[in-house]
């Protein structure tokens, strides 16, 4: 796996510049507007971001940013949500501020199948990618900051996806330096079993005629629009509830779960399903799934509060 | 033009309809000019309109092209931003999928677009099979925008390049191109304002590019129509249209009440001034002030009928003079009969009606013997007196109905339609007895007063016939005023042989030769006897005037001479004869001779000097003057004056045909007379058993007695001769005594005197 990082601020500041841009483009009609969306995002320009890129084995160029903060204190690594990025919430924001408050953060794209991916795919994109090319990615980020001379290294995962992905990559056998995980707004992904069922049949099938025919699916917020092959999709849809906590009662690594006390996507018996797991749980109230608001910095303050405890331990 | 107007001036002046007419032909000239500037204006707004419109659609079409490729700019934009796009470029495993799905099927673009597709930097499509026609590979010119007609439609084959920013370089991923159908885009882009988008095509030829830049000049569209314009076309040529529609009513009602209030009117007026002078009007009732007033109309309507009015008035007067001046012209302001004039209209009606009728006709004439004598003698009054008492007795003695008519001074004249001769002769007769039998004493004339009448009767034929009755009445009249005839004397065709000779251009030929030489002229001589001896006193000198072999008698000579007023010359021929037979010895010594001098010769200076002239004779000659009562009535005083001067030189003056004429006695008495002749009619009307004949036997008695010498004419037997001297008369003249000769012969001897000559002797 060779990489080629680009780690210039000015690299980082562009981006930023782009991405406020695009934003401002939309309220070009809106001065007003378009000065206090640029007011918003100030915090995050004044953050030292580096923009990393790695080309994966598959020849795809993954991208993420990189935070190098004080050695001494724990690495956190991110993962965004389901077809998300880096920039999505609330990773993007929780990432500043550990960045802020001196912690490396790497925050990774996981580059689902697509060559420097930037964007959020949509659930009509084609997706081949499957779960295990996204852990497959983790590692690989993990392994850079490993590379890289970080110690202490905590995967903090979003949503489903990210979750199971952080899940799945631990029960693989984690890197030594990952201590730590952290199960922001730890949701199962919504399947259809039905579906799932097809798609197995599908998959089946496909390996008989060797092609990947692409279809529509129900998998998380995706309904029935999630165009994928049955493999990708299976990839997904296999994290049922009983996967994630077999998955979550294998793992080596302690883990902490933080949950929005107004996340109303949890399903109803799953909090309590979670608490019977004895993992932490730690409940912010007034936060909904996305952590917004006020709420993102109660979540840097939970994740902080984790990663104090995780130094405290180590020193 | 000339021809018109040459024919307008036939029509010249013109009549108010004309004008009328003329007037509308021209403000409907005027308005045309005016519709024709204004549609005129119109078309130039309209056809501004048009042009602006057009340009206005292609400044819509250019706007939308323009709106169109920057969506579509903005869509290649914003799927080269998209990581699935790139992806393609990086793997395009599923880029029919990303194509039919993510792009086409995602219905995020517009149905008009056709199709997409992604190519690879060096311009080849990412896949080997195209969709909707897109080209395999892209040419250089290809890079940009092109359209083209594939059938029956057009596309628009649009390009764009797809970088990459992540590497700072903006590397060319590839291209983007779209095709669209253009038509289809346009129509659908937005709403038209001026465009009529149905209508909108491309000319352009099968499978050539048409650059995107080069499109206007290969559309084809028809325009919105303008509705502003087209409703505000639409308002102005209805407002022309009721402006023609008004103005024609309005044309109509002007023409009507030219017409009705001033054109027929004023035909009317016309026609009733056309009736006046054709004298078949009266008063303009009509009124002008009734539905349409018009002043002037009115006034002229009552101006017209004061004029009428006082027209009528005057007619009136004027009819009232002209009856007055008719009564005037055709009566006799003194008897109050017909005037000559009035029997002249009569006779001219008379010859229109009697004119091929047999009808029969007679015309009396009337006139007074003497009447000069009487107004001289008793004075006009007195005369005048006498004609209304003869015009008085004719009337009562006429028929109810007939007309009398005082045709000159004492003449007068009736006629008589329907009438047989014996009645119209019996009418006649008993006027002139009526007349003889009046008392004209009343008057204070003691003469007798008498009427000749002469008539002439026809049966109506012709107007030639009748048109001879007043010259036969005149020649009968002639006849009846000679001396010794009836006082009635009714025409007959012998009359007009005589009259013919009388008035014949042969005597009067005769007569003027015998004025220039008078080897024409005899003078006879016939004795004036005397009655106690038988003795021709003297002779009176006759004339004669001899043609061939025949002679001409007195009777035919002097209404000649009398009529061609030679009274004068012709004495003066006489004398001048009678002095050269003086002169000559043609009358012995001791013979008298008596000549006649006219009334005219009387008073005439030269016949006066060659009777001064004669007075060398007087003494060997007694020469005796004799004049008639009639010649000396014109101018009494003065012929007395000059008779008394030649009575003082010796001459005689004798009165002759006393009795024949007027025969006045205070006449006589005032006459320088010295010798009386008794007319030849007083003499025979001494043997008629009436009382005239004892007037006459006392008027000699009583002229003998006043010292006159006293001659009868006419005696032409003994018993004449014995009556006359017994009634005391000593000269005689006539045929007992000797014809006249043109020599003095001595008295024939008549027994009668010779024994009275014997027995006084005895």
């Amino acid at each position: 796996m060779g990489s080629n990082e680009n780690s210039s601020l000015s690299a980082s500041l562009q981006k930023m510049k782009f991405a406020l841009t695009r934003l401002a483009g939309r309220y070009t009609n809106r001065p007003l507007a378009t000065v206090s969306l640029l007011c918003l995002f100030l915090p995050a320009l004044s953050a030292t971001a580096q923009t990393i890129e790695v080309k994966l084995p598959s020849g795809i160029t993954a991208m993420a940013d990189y935070h190098k903060g004080t050695t001494s204190l724990p690495t956190v690594l991110l993962l965004h949500g389901f077809l998300q990025t880096r920039q999505s919430q609330p990773m993007n924001s929780l990432a500043s501020n550990l960045a802020s408050r001196g912690y490396s953060v790497l925050s990774p794209t996981i580059s689902l199948g697509i060559n420097r991916r930037s964007q959020s795919m949509a659930c009509e994109a084609v997706h081949t990618h499957t779960i295990s090319d996204d852990t497959a990615e983790i590692a690989h980020w993990v392994s850079w900051l490993g590379k890289k001379g970080h110690k202490n290294i905590v995967l903090v995962g979003f949503s489903s996806t990210g979750n199971s992905q952080i899940l799945q990559y631990i029960s693989q056998g984690p890197h030594p330096e990952v201590k730590k995980t952290i199960l922001t707004s730890f949701v199962p992904m919504f399947i259809n079993l039905e579906e799932r069922q097809k798609a197995r049949r599908a998959h089946a099938t496909k390996r008989q005629a060797g092609a990947g025919k692409i279809a529509k699916y129900s998998l998380g917020y995706c309904k029935h629009n999630f165009a994928s092959t049955p493999e990708s999709y299976l990839s997904y849809a296999s994290f049922d509830p009983e996967k994630i906590f077999g998955l979550l009662k294998q793992s080596q690594v302690s883990t902490d779960i933080i949950l929005g006390a107004e996340d109303f996507i949890l399903p109803a018996p799953w909090l309590s399903q979670l608490k019977a797991l004895k993992e932490r749980i730690i409940t912010i109230p007034g936060a909904n799934h996305f952590f917004e608001g006020t709420a993102e910095f109660d979540l840097a303050e939970e994740v902080e509060t984790v990663l104090k405890n995780l130094h405290y331990h180590s020193s | 033009m000339k021809h018109i107007f040459y024919s307008l001036k036939k029509f010249w002046p013109f009549t108010i309809k004309f004008y009328a007419i003329g007037f509308i032909i021209l403000m409907s000239l005027v308005f045309g000019l005016l519709s024709w500037g204004m549609q005129y204006k119109l078309d130039t707004i309209r056809n501004d309109a048009v042009r602006q419109n057009r340009q206005a659609a292609l400044d819509e079409i250019a706007y939308v092209i323009k709106h169109l490729i920057e969506d579509l700019k903005q869509s290649a934009d914003s799927y080269a931003g998209q990581d699935e796009t790139l992806q393609q470029f990086f793997n395009p495993v599923y880029y029919h999928y990303w194509r039919d799905n993510r792009i086409l099927g995602a219905n995020a673009l517009p149905k008009y677009l056709k199709a997409v597709e992604l190519y690879t930097p060096k311009g080849n499509s990412l896949v080997e099979r195209t969709i909707g026609d897109m080209p395999r590979q892209l040419s250089a010119q290809d890079l940009g925008n092109f359209i083209t007609r594939q059938g029956e439609e057009n596309y628009l084959y649009i390009f764009y390049p797809i970088t990459a920013s992540y590497d700072r370089t903006d590397k060319l991923q590839g291209y983007i191109g779209f095709k669209l159908d253009i038509l289809d885009a346009l129509k659908k882009r937005q709403r038209y304002s001026f465009l009529n988008i149905d209508t909108l095509r491309l000319n352009i030829p099968e499978a050539e590019h048409i650059p995107l830049e080069q499109v206007s000049s290969h559309l084809e569209f028809d325009l919105i129509p303008n509705t502003e314009n087209i409703a505000l076309t639409a308002s102005i040529e209805r407002f022309l249209r009721q402006i023609l529609l008004t103005m024609i009513v309005l044309y109509f009602i002007f023409y009507l009440m030219l017409s009705s209030i001033l054109s027929a009117p004023l035909r009317r007026l016309s026609l009733h001034i056309d009736a006046l002078r054709k004298g078949q009007g009266g008063l303009l009732a009509e009124s002008y002030t009734r539905s349409l007033p018009v002043a002037e109309l009115e006034k002229v309507r009552l101006s017209l009928n004061d004029y009428q009015g006082k027209l009528e008035e005057m007619h009136l007067n004027l009819n009232e003079k002209n009856d007055e001046l008719w009564q005037l012209a055709h009566h006799d302001p003194l008897t109050g009969i017909y005037n000559r004039r009035g029997f002249e209209e009569d006779w001219k009606h008379m010859l229109s009606v009697s004119s091929g009728h047999r009808l029969g006709v007679a015309l009396i004439l009337f006139d007074c013997d003497h009447f000069k004598a009487i107004n001289d003698t008793y004075g006009h009054p007195t005369g005048d007196s006498v004609l209304q008492a003869i015009t008085h007795t004719l009337q009562n003695t006429l028929r109810h109905g007939d007309r009398l008519y005082r045709i000159g001074g004492d003449e007068f004249a009736t006629l008589f339609l329907d009438v047989d001769n014996d009645l119209a002769l019996h009418t006649a007769e008993r006027c002139i007895e009526a007349v003889s039998q009046y008392d004209f004493t009343t008057l204070g004339i003691n003469e007798p007063v008498r009427l000749s009448a002469g008539m002439a009767y026809a049966t109506g034929t012709d107007v030639e016939t009748l048109s001879s009755l007043p010259k036969q009445a005149d020649i009968a009249m002639y006849h009846a005023k000679r001396p010794g005839k009836n006082k009635i004397a009714v025409y007959n065709p012998g009359m007009s042989e005589n009259a013919d000779i009388l008035f014949s251009n042969s005597i009067n030929s005769l007569i003027f030769q015998a004025m220039e030489s008078d080897e024409y002229i005899e003078m006879h001589y016939q004795p004036i006897t005397d009655l106690e001896n038988g003795e021709a006193l003297y002779y009176e000198a006759l004339l004669r005037i001899r043609d061939g072999d025949n002679l001409i008698m007195p009777s035919t000579i002097f209404p000649i001479i009398e009529e061609r007023r030679l009274e004068a010359e012709f004495d003066i021929i006489i004398l001048s004869r009678i002095g050269k037979d003086l002169e000559t010895g043609k009358i012995p010594a001791g013979k008298g001779i008596s000549f006649n001098v006219s009334g005219p010769g009387v008073l005439d200076a030269l016949v006066l000097e060659k009777i001064n002239s004669l007075a060398a004779f007087l003494p060997q000659h007694t020469l005796i003057i004799e004049v008639t009562e009639t010649a000396l009535i014109t101018q009494l005083h003065l012929a007395s004056t000059i008779l008394n001067e030649l009575r003082q030189k010796g001459f005689k003056i004798a009165l002759d045909d006393f009795g024949s004429g007027y025969s006045s006695l205070s006449y006589l008495s005032n006459m320088p007379v010295d010798c009386v002749k008794f007319d030849v009619s007083l003499i025979r009307q001494l043997f008629e058993d009436n009382r005239q004949s004892i007037i006459i036997e006392n008027l000699a008695a009583m002229v003998i007695k006043a010292g006159y010498e006293l001659v009868a004419e006419g005696v032409e037997s003994e018993e004449i001769l014995e009556r006359i001297i017994k009634l005391g008369f000593k000269r005689g003249q006539g045929f007992l005594f000797g014809r006249p000769e043109n020599n003095c012969r001595a008295a024939i001897k008549v027994p009668f005197i010779e024994t009275s000559k014997i027995n006084k002797a005895l």
